[in-house]
């Protein structure tokens, strides 16, 4: 609590004027009464409506399907293929080895609910349509460090910022491969940002609506769980999720959405956990961007 | 005659700043990949794809240049190892090539350094000798841990598709990064040259045992990149998109600095399941983190290399480490690890 209090003062303290935009009340998150059947809207970000700050001698770039503002403190790139957005600070020009510390910008606050509320206001306010998201979390970046000889305590990992991310459900149908996020300063100023919100067809939408009551039944349920264990033994009890799933942003080929049930099965001798995708048939699902597309050197 | 003494001058201001700029600044500027689907130990599906895609990435500006790729039964246990450390060693042609700046490594990794043994405090878990041990956050009420212990990481490798193999990176023959800029101070000569590695692995680091586990790979390279589950039980997952959202900070921005590029890139990973202490998924099931571990003869070097260093200034040799007298960390956790810190004291 008492970090909670000393975070809004802090808050107030920064004043209003600087964070007007950011204070508008948040919108009300996606209801649960809010699962009709609906299209997703494609949201592009854009410069104009960011509070990501380039630095002065602002200077736009081309090249081949990235189109960049560029100024003295960062670059804001759109990826002209799929419309995702991303906005990347300069790192600070020092010369090695002339400086302890580094010159991070400072956390807004400690507390993640503030610095959520303040990152789902002003990206809706921007244009990620309200409805679509149905909630938020953070991620948060601290740094640490010490002498080899001394080894590593706990204490010296440091907060450096929260980013909170949006995230994003048509017709109550978690989708996965959509983010916006945004990781404020203690200005109240983007640190670094990005966006990749496409348009999901309505069949989409409703095929995994159709899914999710359909393995409600529990004769549905065993049934479908026969046919993917008889594809994938690995699946085992383990329960999954129907969802929406999307081509990545970065991914330059046709766009896939699909509906899929998305099970996360961990390896049962070592290693990697893995992210098993069916259809509503419980045929196994793999995107056009988890394709290898290189081929090997020769070996020496 | 104007004309030709012009070109002429011209010729010779541009031959002389060329000499002078490849004396002073010979770029290493490949990318190698190496990645394993076939397991026979536990088949994945996307580790291939991972880093064909942020090879792509890379490759589609100007900047980097391709490497060596090797995947499946391509992919060699010697690989990894340094033939002045241990025989047989030949990272020399692979993993560790003069001229490359980057390293990427995607596949499966054991997650021994687990355990189920429930403990309050760190000085509550039972000691094992020769190993560090710590005690990780498992659950907030009761505030309870889990016993976690320094044994070697290890990358797993799978070259004749019968049986897997691990190539421990903690405390034998791997080192990275020494070249005749870095000098042999790790005592693995000057046979290598990469800058910067990613370990896209399962339990690649455990929290806070960076030292036991990592220190010894340091030999001139400026940052290690891994992933670090921060609750027993959790685990790095399979996904075809990290490393292209590792490259998309490079595409975006060259004067970005690397080693927040790549703990800043669990923003851009999708897939994975919820952690216990809200957040989650980005590429990880549970609770987890990309961090990146910088090692150098001091603090102000160790810190430009971890936090400072640009994707433009790893390709210069003059930036290699030269020692290994503190080390930098800095990483993203899929939830609030400020306010669930991972360690009970």
């Amino acid at each position: 609590m008492k970090l909670h209090m000393a975070s809004m003062g802090f808050l107030l303290v920064l004043g209003i004027w600087n964070m007007g935009p950011l204070m508008a009340a948040p919108p009300e998150l996606q209801s649960e009464a809010l699962t009709v059947t609906m299209e997703g809207a494609q949201y592009e970000h854009r410069i104009e409506k960011s509070r990501f700050n380039v630095g002065a001698s602002e200077r736009h770039e081309a090249e081949g399907p990235y189109k960049r503002i560029v100024g003295a403190k960062g670059a804001f790139m759109i990826d002209t293929v799929t419309g995702a957005t991303l906005a990347v600070p300069h790192a600070p020009v020092i010369p090695k080895g002339t400086q302890e510390g580094s010159d991070f910008p400072r956390a807004l606050t400690e507390n993640p609910d503030i610095h959520s509320a303040l990152v789902q206001a002003y990206l809706v306010a921007a244009g990620v349509p309200a409805a679509e998201v149905s909630g938020t979390h953070v991620t948060t970046t601290m740094a640490g460090g010490g002498p080899v000889s001394g080894g590593i305590q706990p204490s010296q990992s440091k907060l450096l910022w929260y980013t909170t991310h949006l995230e994003r459900s048509l017709g109550g149908i978690p989708v996965e491969g959509s983010f916006a996020f945004a990781a404020l300063d203690s200005a109240g100023d983007v640190i670094t940002e990005g966006v990749y919100w496409p348009a999901i067809p309505a069949h989409i939408v409703l095929n995994a609506q159709r899914l999710e009551d359909r393995l409600d039944s529990v004769d549905e349920w065993h049934a479908f769980l026969a046919r993917i264990k008889a594809v994938q033994p690995d699946v085992g009890d383990t329960v999954g999720k129907v969802k929406i799933v999307h081509t990545s942003a970065g991914h330059h080929g046709p766009f896939e959405a699909k509906a899929v049930y998305s099970i996360v099965v961990r390896s049962a001798n070592r290693g990697k956990a893995q992210i098993m995708w069916f259809d509503d048939t419980g045929a196994s699902v793999k995107m056009a961007d988890e394709m290898e597309s290189a081929s090997d050197s020769m070996k020496r | 005659m104007q004309l030709q003494k012009t070109l002429i001058l011209s010729g010779l201001i541009a031959a002389v700043l060329y000499v002078g700029l490849v004396s002073v600044w010979a770029a290493e500027t490949g990318i190698t990949i190496e990645a394993v689907d076939n397991y026979s130990c536990g088949p994945l599906s996307n580790n291939i794809a991972n880093v064909d895609n942020f090879r792509n990435r890379m490759l589609s500006i100007p900047g980097y240049t391709a490497g060596v790729r090797f995947t499946d039964s391509g992919v060699f246990p010697t690989d990894f190892t340094d033939p002045e450390v241990v025989s047989g060693g030949s990272d020399t042609f692979n993993f560790d090539r003069p001229g490359d700046a980057i390293a990427y490594f995607s596949g499966h990794g054991t997650c021994d350094d687990q355990t189920g043994t429930v403990c309050t405090s760190t000085a509550g878990c039972p000691d094992i000798s020769g190993l560090q041990k710590r005690c990780l956050r498992h659950t907030d009420s009761p505030l309870q841990g889990r016993c976690v212990y320094s044994r070697p990481r290890n990358i797993v490798v799978d070259s004749t598709g019968t049986s897997c193999q691990n190539v421990n990176y903690s405390t034998n023959g791997v080192r990275w990064g020494e070249d005749p800029s870095a000098g042999s101070w790790a005592g693995a000569g000057t046979n290598g040259g990469i800058n910067f590695a990613v370990i896209d692995n399962s339990c690649g680091i455990t929290p806070d045992l960076y030292i036991p586990e990592l220190l010894n790979a340091f030999a001139g390279i400026s940052t290690i990149a891994l992933i670090m589950p921060t609750r027993v039980g959790s685990d790095t997952v399979d996904v075809a998109n990290r490393g292209r959202a590792f490259a998309d900070r490079y595409v975006a921005n060259v004067n970005s600095a690397i080693g927040p590029s790549w703990t800043d890139s669990i923003n851009s990973v999708t897939g994975g399941s919820s952690c216990a202490f809200g957040g989650g998924n980005h590429g990880i099931m549970g609770c987890g983190a990309h961090i990146a571990i910088s090692v150098e003869v001091n603090q102000a070097r160790a810190e430009w290399a971890n936090r400072t260093e640009t994707w433009v200034q790893l390709q210069d040799p003059a930036n290699d480490g030269i020692g290994r007298g503190w080390v930098s960390w800095l990483y993203t956790c899929n939830y609030d690890c400020n306010n669930h810190p991972f360690i009970l004291p």
